[in-house]
């Protein structure tokens, strides 16, 4: 196990892999995204409070989920690059930013949506969604900060602080409606013990959110890849792995 | 159910169908910058190698 971590961070083998992975992870990402959207807007029955509205929870919560996990993903690696002085646990990272970015515009929009049917409102500065627009302008300044230096093991390490720092932000988001009055609904799925919904409508949310889980695996290969070419440039081994690719 | 209604989802179809266009235009994007950005990579270590075996 860990001899295959130590192999993993060879960029030429990790580019290799992330190569043959990417396809895998994104069929499997589209069957089941498109399962689960079908599951969600069909067969799922409609909810006795929110009636047929509540179809938005399908892609709103694994959005929400989602902009929470990438960044945990971000910050290990970037713990990791800084602790062991890993380059590739630095490119993970930095690709995790803009995919990461994307899913919280995601949660806060679709929650947005959302809240005008059920609250009234697009908007309100309550805790959760105050919370989730800061995961936001995390993502962001870190793609910002890291764009700012024009040496890359600067910008690994300045950037690293900010993704490591910025992981308080994480239970508070998870735990803002628990902790304080919030207009936003308690969580329904991650509950200790016994969760508060159907299985009928439980399976697509279960589904979407492991489709975006491997979306998120697909993009990141790609993304990786890139950071890869960037970082190595002067590497023997690139102008033959560019050929085949 | 009928096309129409299904469509409809009660009062609420223009807020989910606005989500879930919003969800689905965002994993394009993202998946579409990303594979833009490798091949931009790509090429332009491609032409580094043409160089290197032209001035080698």
């Amino acid at each position: 196990m860990w001899l295959w971590f130590h192999k993993l961070s060879s960029p030429p083998y990790a580019y290799r892999v992330a190569t043959l992975l990417r396809p895998w992870f994104f069929w499997s990402a589209m069957a089941l995204m498109l399962f689960a959207a079908y599951g969600g807007l069909v067969l799922a029955p409609p909810d006795y409070q929110q009636k047929d509205a509540f179809r938005i929870i399908y892609v709103h919560a694994p959005a929400a989920i989602m902009s929470l996990q990438v960044y945990v993903v971000m910050a290990i690696a970037a713990a990791v690059g800084i602790i062991w002085r890993i380059k590739l646990a630095h490119a993970v990272a930095a690709a995790c930013a803009p995919v990461g970015a994307a899913f919280t515009v995601v949660a806060l929009a679709t929650g947005s949506i959302y809240g005008k049917p059920m609250w009234g409102t697009w908007w309100e500065w309550d805790p959760r969604i105050t919370s989730e627009l800061i995961q936001l302008f995390l993502y962001l300044g870190y793609m910002a900060l890291r764009a700012s230096f024009d040496d890359t093991q600067r910008a690994d390490r300045a950037s690293a602080i900010l993704a490591i720092v910025g992981v308080v932000n994480v239970p508070i988001v998870k735990y803002s409606v628990v902790w304080w009055n919030s207009l936003h609904q308690a969580p329904t799925i991650s509950k200790i013990g016994k969760p508060s919904i159907e299985l009928s409508m439980a399976w697509p949310l279960y589904t979407m959110l492991l489709g975006f889980m491997l979306y998120f695996a697909a993009v990141l290969c790609d993304r990786v890849r890139g950071e890869i070419l960037r970082r190595e440039r002067n590497a023997s081994w690139l102008p033959e792995t560019v050929k085949t690719s | 159910m009928s096309l129409r209604e299904f469509l409809a989802m009660g009062p609420y179809g223009g807020y989910i169908w606005a989500c879930y266009a919003v969800t689905l235009a965002m994993l394009i994007f993202s998946a579409w910058s990303a594979r833009r950005s490798l091949r931009e990579q790509i090429a332009a270590a491609r032409r580094r190698a043409e160089m290197q075996k032209e001035g080698a």
